[in-house]
């Protein structure tokens, strides 16, 4: 595989986790409202209430394959 | 060229989702972002920066960003900052367009309530990348498959 593939194969494994929220947010909201999750294609590593803690858990995982979210029970999201 | 949107469909958060992957040196790897159009710049959150390793000691500030709530986040301007953004038929585009990174070094230094809700909130793709990159966006709450961005003609 070449670098090109390689980045497009990450890619795709990056959307899979992000499909997986985006479908399954309800759920998420139900189960893990107000907490951090780490995502992987379509399995939550690991959640917390912290940031910190959640990495502490995923110290011996490569961060950037990783989606970490925080999942809002409700509310806005307004930057500027 | 077109590029799908995702949609976060729930009665409290309904979310356009756009994801992209950071091509910058040493800091491979997606980016779940937000499409807010109400936001005029595009901001890196302090979770992802960190993830990724996004280097931000040297970078000129950037005014800090601000949120209902919120004390602000201060942050960095990276001018050129590279990510790819990809279609459905698996063709990238590799945009390279100035960004706003949280600038974890300086929230470490803030008070504990900002910084656990700095890592709460999300990476945000903003008006600058739409306009940067000439796309329209289309969004259908009721048809998930005809969300997506498209290249103005």
């Amino acid at each position: 595989m070449n670098q090109e593939e390689i980045i497009l194969q990450k890619f795709d494994t990056f959307e899979n986790g992000s499909k997986f929220i985006s479908e399954n947010f309800q759920n998420l909201q139900k189960n893990y409202g107000d907490k951090f999750i780490a995502v992987k294609e379509d399995k939550i590593l690991f959640n917390s209430d912290s940031f910190e803690t959640l990495l502490e858990k995923l110290k011996k995982f490569q961060l950037n394959d990783i989606i970490i979210q925080f999942i809002p029970v409700k509310g806005e999201i307004i930057l500027y | 060229m077109i590029f799908n949107l995702e949609l976060i469909k729930t009665k409290d958060a309904e979310r356009v989702i756009f994801n992209i992957f950071s091509m910058y040196p040493r800091c491979i790897g997606g980016i779940f972002t937000i499409l807010d159009t109400g936001s005029p710049r595009t901001i890196i959150s302090a979770a992802d920066a960190f993830r990724l390793k996004i280097p931000v000691n040297g970078l000129e500030d950037s005014r800090p960003a601000c949120g209902f709530g919120r004390g602000g986040i201060p942050c960095k301007i990276l001018h050129n900052f590279k990510f790819n953004i990809k279609s459905p038929d698996n063709k990238t585009r590799l945009v390279e367009m100035p960004v706003h990174v949280v600038d974890i070094t300086a929230l470490k230094k803030m008070n504990k309530d900002l910084i656990d809700n700095a890592f709460k909130v999300p990476s945000v793709i903003g008006i600058d990348f739409l306009r940067s990159q000439k796309l329209k966006m289309i969004v259908d709450f009721e048809n998930d498959s005809s969300s997506y961005l498209e290249e103005l003609k």
